[in-house]
């Protein structure tokens, strides 16, 4: 009767009627259940950082490298590849699904190495991704269709926050190994080997190849020989995440070694690139997401099911940022500006650390801080506690996340001496 | 020891899969050594002599922003702040009520396959309520994978009637009043691919009241705005007409065609909700779930895009050279008919200038369909869709010819 009743005003109130049908069907609504998400942390701590009005403040946040003045960093080598790029007015046709066939070539040859056996003999496949974490989701989406013999995925404790949901909306479930040893700031060996030795066998093992994110804390070559043999024995499936390329020691190849010696150890892994922080190429979005075969024919039908699983996901990928890097990979005068660069930067952030530690020293801090110059990449697992990174965001205006991970790259030597003073002033 | 290990493998039971069909037919194409053959598969505009095309606002575009040295820095995750708010008044229109209510979000997508994924995705895990998905007979190929992938049921309504050539009016009533309640309804919002049959306005206006009626999810896929019939206002007659109904839609935008963007991978994603309080909310969700995916899309395209759709002398060139692509394709469709008359044929080519967009269901037979092929090399999918943005001037007649070869 209610309803009847309304629809009487609404038709006598004439010109009026049709507004008023608008309004009463404009409250209908689809997603009246669909909560507000969790705010980001990380973006929480920027936000609070631009609010910010203290002229030394520092945001330490920051997942990208900035130049000793504190600003982005865009490489010469890619400028150049720009420019070259430009000049030759290429049209803007798709894609392959697989993408550029030339990017895909040199994204391998550069994990690799380029005389490796696996390449020569064609037995694995590399396309061209969204930059790293297009990588994983396609690798996620490759093993939760196809590795059915097991739904586990292996993770690092920590690990980079969106590992978890990269592999959980993918459907597969997440379980973690010991790695970060809070005690040490260091690796936990004996934890990690003890735990892996109990891991199922066939499951997903998540293995960061170089600079770990977010602890910085790498395993030594030795370190590593003995993880192989153990995940050989245990059976399990190597997924390598290498997002640090070059960006870690500065070399190539030696961050590349521990990807390298699990290939000649005969694992059959599955490895994501990425080129945002290398090249500098974040906003791009370039990456390269491979997996090695038994042979080249187990090579094609991989291919051909993962072009199956690419088609419904975005068809086929960006190309500026692959136009980039393979040009400067496929150049040679281009590519050893860019291993000067990469060096350039990885130096900048080492330089970095050991200026923080000996200006905790000089301000006469007695804590062993000897684990910011052994971690390696852009990020450093302090080891401050809550309530000191608390401190320091307000007292300071110095911005990390409450893990007491801050980013290197952040740091410059103007205000090195700045972040050294505070540190020193919240753990004295 | 190491030949021992390598034999071991974790792909083993990983089947080959199924080739493309259309790339199958591109592949052949390019194995054929007659002169005169014709690849009508493409999904490409053409020039008037074959080639690929990028606007020269698109050239502009890209200067401009070479000039100004930017950096590369990740964009948010929801992408390009100019670019959704350009992209969602290109669709909606500046003067929108819902623009202006800010009860909708954009956000950035890796184009038009991109843009119905995440829409997919979302549907999947929020759209609690039903598990089905209603596409037209037939759709875009890709449509059923997005949505199966995501989780959703495929079911059909009815689009194409055969015996026409055209829209199949009423039987596509008949199927939606049928939908259950709740269900998604996908609607390509002009330039139907692959028949290019669309609705006309007052059909359109009669499916729209059948929808409210069956109170169905309304997705609308524009792939091709401004293409279709050159005009961008025209081509989104059809969204907006359905948001002043109260629809609360579901919208995919792509600038492959329209600004020939296809590669830079531009698009967007819009949901239309019942006030900007619940728009905020499904904003955090989208960047919640867009993050595991690529945690935020490709900027150059992007930027290209904004820079056309915000400089009001690029926007002009812009509108002159959409509709410039609109009018070859429709000139294309004229000739073609013509000299498929000049030939003699006696058939009805009507719905050839009938149907929009790049794509004609031409209504040739496999068979039909496989002597163009082999006898002449005219190369196109085995429903006898040709892409008219492959015809040119100079092979028109060559093409009438060979139609009507095979249909006399």
């Amino acid at each position: 009767m209610a309803l009847l009743k309304s629809t009487k005003i609404l038709t006598g109130v004439g010109a009026q009627a049709p507004v008023l049908a608008v309004l009463q069907l404009r409250a209908s609504s689809w997603w009246t259940e669909v909560q507000m998400g969790p705010p980001d942390p990380i973006l929480g701590v920027t936000e609070a950082f631009k609010r910010d009005t203290n002229p030394k403040k520092m945001n330490l946040g920051v997942g990208a490298y900035r130049d000793d003045q504190g600003k982005p960093f865009v490489l010469n080598c890619v400028r150049k590849a720009e420019a070259q790029i430009a000049a030759k007015k290429l049209d803007k046709e798709y894609l392959p699904i697989g993408g550029m066939a030339e990017f895909s070539k040199a994204c391998a040859q550069l994990a690799l190495g380029p005389d490796n056996e696996v390449l020569k003999s064609g037995r694995s496949i590399t396309v061209q991704t969204i930059s790293g974490t297009g990588s994983l989701r396609v690798g996620a989406n490759f093993v939760s269709r196809f590795h059915n013999v097991s739904r586990d995925v292996y993770l690092p404790k920590p690990s980079w926050g969106n590992h978890t949901p990269i592999f959980r909306d993918a459907g597969m479930q997440l379980k973690a190994y010991s790695y970060y040893d809070p005690k040490t700031c260091g690796f936990d060996f004996k934890g990690a080997l003890d735990e892996i030795s109990k891991i199922p066998e066939k499951s997903v093992i998540v293995l960061h190849a170089c600079a770990h994110n977010p602890t910085g804390v790498d395993p030594r070559p030795e370190q590593w020989k003995e993880m192989a043999a153990l995940i050989k024995k245990r059976n399990l499936l190597v997924f390598f995440d290498m997002a640090y390329q070059g960006f870690a020691s500065g070399d190539i190849d030696r961050d590349a070694w521990a990807v390298r010696y699990f290939i000649e150890q005969g694992h059959n892994i599955l490895l994501s690139q990425s080129f945002a922080k290398n090249m500098g190429l974040y906003g791009e979005r370039v990456g390269g997401f491979t997996v090695v075969c038994k042979d080249a024919e187990e090579a094609k039908r991989v291919e051909s099911q993962l072009k199956i699983l690419i088609r419904p996901i975005y068809s086929n990928p960006p190309m500026n940022g692959a136009r980039i890097a393979s040009t400067i990979l496929n150049t040679p005068e281009l590519y050893k500006e860019w291993l000067v660069e990469v060096k350039g930067m990885a130096d900048r952030i080492i330089k970095m650390r050991e200026m923080l530690v000996s200006n905790l020293k000089k301000e006469g801090s007695t804590h062993n801080w000897q684990h910011v110059i052994d971690q390696i990449g852009m990020f450093c697992f302090t080891g401050l506690k809550p309530e000191q990174v608390e401190r320091l965001i307000k007292e300071f205006s110095i911005y990390m996340t409450k893990d007491g991970r801050i980013s290197v790259a952040g740091v410059t030597s103007a205000n090195v001496g700045y972040l050294a003073h505070a540190i020193h002033a919240v753990t004295k």
